[in-house]
């Protein structure tokens, strides 16, 4: 009794360490560590290469992300001061749109992946420690890229509202553009231009290796 | 998603040239965003305030802004789209069929002749900012790469540098940099692509060491410096791609991309400077 009581508990905590719901005991590092290390579990996946699994394995893959990041911080950054300017429905559109766009622009990349590897160097917080920068070494081709995520406490747990790629940030690339376009244009039209962008990432024709 | 950043971080590194990013001092690059992080979290209070609940630490700083600085746009946006068309429409169709052609392993040995023969220019350079031993070292490593294989390889990189070797420094953008010319404003070279003023003076300058432009007709020097280009011009258009093809605004990415590309290393490389002395 003791022991099957002990293997269920045993599981059960396997299990939910996978999932958010106990986050918020976890530093924004382990959080990180353990959202890379779910996303490569499921790239190692070999299910992942054959035509059948690859769907369901993407789909977990988008999960996992999703639960990372924080889309709707992502979106809050890059429109910037502006983003007041928004209604309601034009937050949820140009978030939903925002999400799509980076959804398409990277999801085929996933493919290319074959081994490479990440490891954690440090983190160094800021804003009175309500923000972490979890730094990584990504690990490819016999060369180390620096990467960062940029991390911050919500809802009880840490997610990542930047990510860092040689010290250039991914957010505030984005933010140069949609300040360019918002600087001429309304906010229905970057959201417009988004969705349209997105589409075209998502019809992109597969350049041939 | 790790694929992603890879595939983004291949990108950037390529863009910046060749490996100049991969090695870091992890000590002062801690205190460097410490810093910033402090600086950030002081402005953290106001910037809240402001921008109606989003706060941050170092996202909307005034630097930010200044960084956006660009004086020369007109110029700077009509030559974007004209490298655009060119690249795309020129070089990228005429490389993929010369990269048919070529196996990478020869378009490799190329470059790495492109790289020994333009070594007066590094040398000069070191001289140029009192850099002596460094200017030693490129010689010797030349001249092992010409002994061993005309130039075609770079063994020299395979042994451990008894003195540590930064060629990223070695040209003449970097040269006025030691001299005290500020950078100046964004600027894209035709043809060439993104650049600031002094950048865009460094490129002549460093055009104007090589020794072939003495040495041989003007018509060849200039056709083989072109080809050289051509030879590696797959390095540039792939993360060139990689950061348009994702744009919304492909002329602003760009710009930001490479002007924090260029911030960082040179950042790094004075941080290497710092820690040698």
């Amino acid at each position: 009794m003791h022991i099957r009581v002990f293997l269920l508990s045993l599981a059960f905590c396997v299990l939910t360490a996978a999932f958010p719901a106990h986050a918020a005991d976890m530093t924004a590092r382990q959080t990180a560590e353990a959202g890379a290390d779910r996303i490569l579990a499921l790239l190692n996946d070999p299910a992942f290469k054959t035509p059948e699994g690859k769907p369901v394995i993407r789909k977990k893959i988008e999960d996992a992300v999703l639960d990372l990041f924080d889309f709707e911080e992502f979106s809050t950054r890059t429109v910037g001061p502006t983003w007041r300017q928004f209604t309601p429905e034009q937050k949820q559109q140009f978030k939903d749109a925002f999400t799509e766009l980076l959804r398409n622009t990277y999801i085929d990349t996933l493919d290319e992946y074959n081994g490479q590897k990440i490891r954690f160097t440090g983190e160094i917080s800021g804003g009175n420690g309500k923000r972490v920068e979890v730094q990584m070494e990504f690990l490819a081709d016999q060369k180390v890229y620096p990467v960062a995520f940029r991390m911050l406490e919500k809802n009880n747990r840490w997610v990542v509202y930047d990510v860092l790629i040689e010290g250039i940030s991914m957010i505030k690339n984005y933010r140069d553009q949609f300040r360019d376009i918002l600087a001429k244009n309304s906010p229905q039209e970057l959201i417009d231009r988004v969705k349209a962008k997105a589409e075209e990432q998502k019809n992109k024709p597969k350049e041939a290796k | 998603m790790r694929r992603i950043l890879f595939t983004a971080v291949l990108a950037l590194a390529l863009l910046c040239g060749a490996g100049c990013a991969s090695k870091q001092d992890n000590a002062s690059t801690s205190q460097e965003i410490s810093v910033t992080a402090s600086t950030g979290s002081a402005e953290t209070s106001v910037v809240n305030e402001y921008y109606g609940g989003l706060d941050d630490y170092d996202d909307y700083s005034e630097e930010d802004l200044a960084a956006q600085n660009d004086p020369l746009e007109g110029w700077n946006r009509f030559w974007f789209h004209f490298n655009d068309w060119f690249l795309q429409y020129i070089v990228k169709p005429l490389h993929k069929g010369y990269a048919f052609i070529v196996p990478e392993p020869i378009r490799n040995g190329i470059s790495n002749f492109a790289h020994n023969l333009a070594f007066p220019v590094r040398m000069a350079n070191s001289l140029l900012q009192g850099e002596f031993a460094q200017a030693g070292v490129e010689f010797d490593r030349s001249l092992v790469n010409f002994m061993v294989s005309l130039g075609f390889a770079d063994v020299a990189s395979q042994s451990e540098p008894l003195y540590p070797y930064h060629p990223e420094t070695e040209n003449f953008d970097y040269t006025l940099g030691v001299w005290g010319v500020p950078d100046g404003p964004y600027f894209i070279i035709p043809f060439l692509g993104p650049s600031t003023i002094r950048g865009a003076f460094g490129e002549a300058g460093d055009a104007f060491m090589k020794p072939q432009y003495y040495v041989l007709d003007w018509e060849i020097s200039t056709g083989s410096s072109v080809f050289f280009s051509f030879n590696d011009a797959d390095k540039l258009y792939k993360p060139y791609d990689q950061i348009t093809e994702s744009a919304l605004e492909p002329y602003v990415a760009l710009r930001n991309a490479y002007l924090n590309m260029r911030k960082n290393r040179q950042q790094e490389l004075s941080l290497t400077f710092d820690t040698q002395d």
